[in-house]
């Protein structure tokens, strides 16, 4: 058979690297590339880049060096400090603990959280919307039922119950918790994208080469839907920092012990802390505030490289 | 010989609704057609959009699932996945797709594209892979560093010759190449289809040429079935079909090919016209109750026509009598 195609080509083997490196020199920049590209021709966003990336690096090595069960020791002589007063930058709570050291911790196990979130319930999202798209039949229609039912609970209701009848957790059964209810919307937003990505000519010539189903969900349509995957993590990231926050603030979160940028936040449920002890919960909510536009800020800087007509940095 | 036989094939898409997903109603996209396609020739199917075309296309190669009937190869029905495996069907059977845009993934280098059925029948080495993929570029007649570029950098006509170069990675023996030029423009058209027929002659290819163009068709295809709301309603040799049409929709789609000359523009308007007129009011003979095409019978060993056995002969006779006098 190869004989078949020597005969009518003029190129042989020895023509071989001389072409592929001729291709090479015009090959089309990686997507990565695009990505960066796009990133340097905004600078804002390059901003918040370095902004998200950095915070959560710091919070990440800086933690290690605070002994947090030491920190967490009622200190009655720093009863309520003002920030500057006796080395603690950003003063103390009730308690007389540091609110910087705090803050350090408590950011690293909220991101934590919702790091662990998003990887567990998009990556399941994912898998189940691209399995549920691209078999339309009684496989979609199954787990669409299970969709159904889930949709149905009140998920944070369930999120409460099961934290108070689980007697003993951690982060991480919090983190498995959370991600039973938060796949959904990522799943169902995947489906419809697969739904119209199957009906492409393209997947009926992989079909026809060959290929066999799953190679062609993960290989073939995923990668053409690799920007929604994209934007929508980022965004289910940033929302998902709230996820754990909102649940500590109102007491079902991480136990009192551990802090989080829930339990710091929820220093403001005293109006005397409000109003007079500001140093509290502010830097919090605002770190909250920073991270969640700087984060959906990045989202859409991706979004715009993965769709080639919207780029502004100098593509192609 | 025969390299493909359709017998009686129908694919009815089914039409689901309500919380249990149930068929509740069907459309009969193809609705029982036969024909053999002999090794080695290009068989034109022709019909409007929307007659079954496509699906008949894609029921040959494996894409669609078949409600009833077979198509056998080697003789062996294929439309059975069991078959389709055994026999490494898909290295034999490609198809070329009507949108060349769509039938190519965004996302993949044109090398990874023209590989693709490589890495899955021929397993060749990395080297032998590449020297191949490079090969089948020159044969249709794009440069080497076509490469490295992914779908959007090519044109309309440099995708399909892509798409075309896929087709024959495997040195099939059949290609379906559903409407391949519909999309370009007429001077690319002419040289998509020349170099369709240069690997045809090259490789021992058999076409299934779907088109709704019987302009297209004629430069292309030595037999010719015509389609219709998914039925045939003619069958026959080219000339068959060009100079002896007895079905009126054959007569009406060939009335509709456009004429180039423009002093008999308004000649052939008026026969156009004619022929339309003809077939409002003859409509009732030519189908059935449900304006379905009756079934096909033969008027000589090469042509049929979907018509009531006496009308057919009737329309063939008159016909020889018209060709005796002219
Ligand atoms: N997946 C599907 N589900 C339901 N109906 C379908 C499906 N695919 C095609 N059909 C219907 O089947 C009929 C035949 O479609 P087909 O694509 O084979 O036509 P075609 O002859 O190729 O037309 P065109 O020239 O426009 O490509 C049409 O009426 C179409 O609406
Ligand atoms: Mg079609």
């Amino acid at each position: 058979m190869a004989e078949n195609f020597n005969q009518h080509s003029d190129i042989s083997a020895a023509d071989l690297t001389r072409l592929s490196q001729e291709a090479k020199a015009e090959a089309t920049p990686s997507t990565a590339r695009i990505i960066w590209d796009e990133f340097k021709a905004d600078k804002p966003a390059l901003v918040a880049l370095v902004v998200v990336v950095g915070f959560i690096a710091f919070v990440m090595i800086a933690s290690l060096f605070i002994d947090t069960p030491k920190m967490m020791e009622t200190n009655i002589m720093n009863y309520f400090d003002r920030p500057g007063t006796n080395g603690l930058w950003l003063g103390a709570d009730s308690g007389g603990r540091s609110v910087a050291q705090q803050l350090i911790v408590g950011s690293r196990n909220s991101i934590g959280i919702a790091i662990g979130l998003t990887v567990i319930s998009s990556t399941f999202g994912i898998c189940w919307g691209l399995i549920s798209g691209y078999y339309n039949g009684y496989v979609d229609w199954g787990m669409q039922r299970v969709y159904d039912f889930m949709m149905m609970l009140p998920m944070t209701m369930m999120i409460i119950v099961l934290v108070t009848i689980i007697p003993h957790y951690n982060a991480i059964t919090l983190t498995l918790i959370f991600s039973i209810f938060y796949w959904e919307g990522t799943s169902r937003l995947i489906r419809s994208r697969t739904l119209a990505e199957s009906e492409k000519d393209y997947v009926a010539a992989s079909k026809t080469s060959g290929t066999s189903n799953l190679k062609i969900i993960f290989r073939e349509i995923m990668p053409n839907i690799s920007s929604l995957i994209i934007v929508d993590t980022t965004l289910s990231f940033a929302e998902n920092i709230g996820v754990e926050t909102g649940l500590s603030y109102l007491g079902f979160g991480l136990p009192t012990q551990t802090p989080s940028l829930g339990t710091m936040i929820a220093n403001a449920n005293d109006p005397n802390n409000i109003t007079q002890y500001w140093w509290t919960w502010l830097p919090a909510a605002l770190e909250i505030i920073i991270l969640c536009l700087s984060i959906s800020y990045i989202g859409q800087v991706i979004r715009r490289a993965a769709d080639s007509s919207q780029r502004q940095g100098a593509a192609d | 010989m025969n390299i493909i036989e359709i017998k009686n094939l129908k694919v009815h898409y089914p039409i689901r609704s309500g919380f249990w997903n149930r068929i509740t109603d069907e459309v009969p996209a193809v609705d029982g057609i036969s024909f053999n396609i002999r090794a080695g020739e290009t068989y034109g199917l022709v019909g409007e959009s929307g007659s079954g075309k496509s699906t008949t296309g894609k029921s040959v190669v494996g894409l669609e699932k078949v409600t009833s009937g077979s198509i056998l190869y080697k003789g062996k029905d294929i439309t059975k996945k069991e078959n389709r495996r055994r026999l490494d069907y898909n290295r034999d059977v490609q198809m070329i797709f009507q949108d060349s845009l769509s039938s190519l993934n965004p996302r993949k280098r044109i090398e990874d594209i023209i590989a693709e059925p490589l890495r899955n029948f021929e397993h060749l080495s990395k080297e032998d892979e590449k020297l191949r993929v490079l090969q089948l570029l020159d044969i249709v007649g794009l440069d080497a560093d076509a490469l490295y570029k992914y779908p959007h950098q090519f044109s309309g006509g440099q995708r399909q010759r892509i798409g075309v170069a896929r087709a024959v990675a495997t040195h099939p023996k059949l290609i379906v190449a559903d409407e391949p030029v519909s999309a370009l423009d007429l001077s690319v058209q002419a040289q998509v289809l020349n170099f369709m027929k240069r690997i045809q002659r090259d490789f021992g290819i058999s076409y299934l040429f779907i088109s709704h163009d019987l302009g297209v068709v004629r430069h292309m295809c030595q037999n010719i079935a015509i389609m219709n709301r998914g039925r045939l309603v003619e069958i026959g040799t080219r000339d068959d079909i060009y100079n002896h049409p007895l079905h009126i929709y054959t007569k009406r789609l060939l009335a509709a090919i456009p004429e180039t000359n423009v002093d008999q523009r308004a000649a052939h308007r008026a026969s156009r016209l004619a022929v339309e007129q003809v077939y409002q009011d003859e409509q009732a003979t030519y189908y059935d109750h449900d304006g379905k095409a009756f079934p096909l019978v033969a008027v000589s060993p090469t042509h049929s026509v979907a018509l009531p056995e006496k009308l057919a002969q009737q329309l063939a006779q008159a016909e020889t009598k018209r060709e005796a006098q002219a």
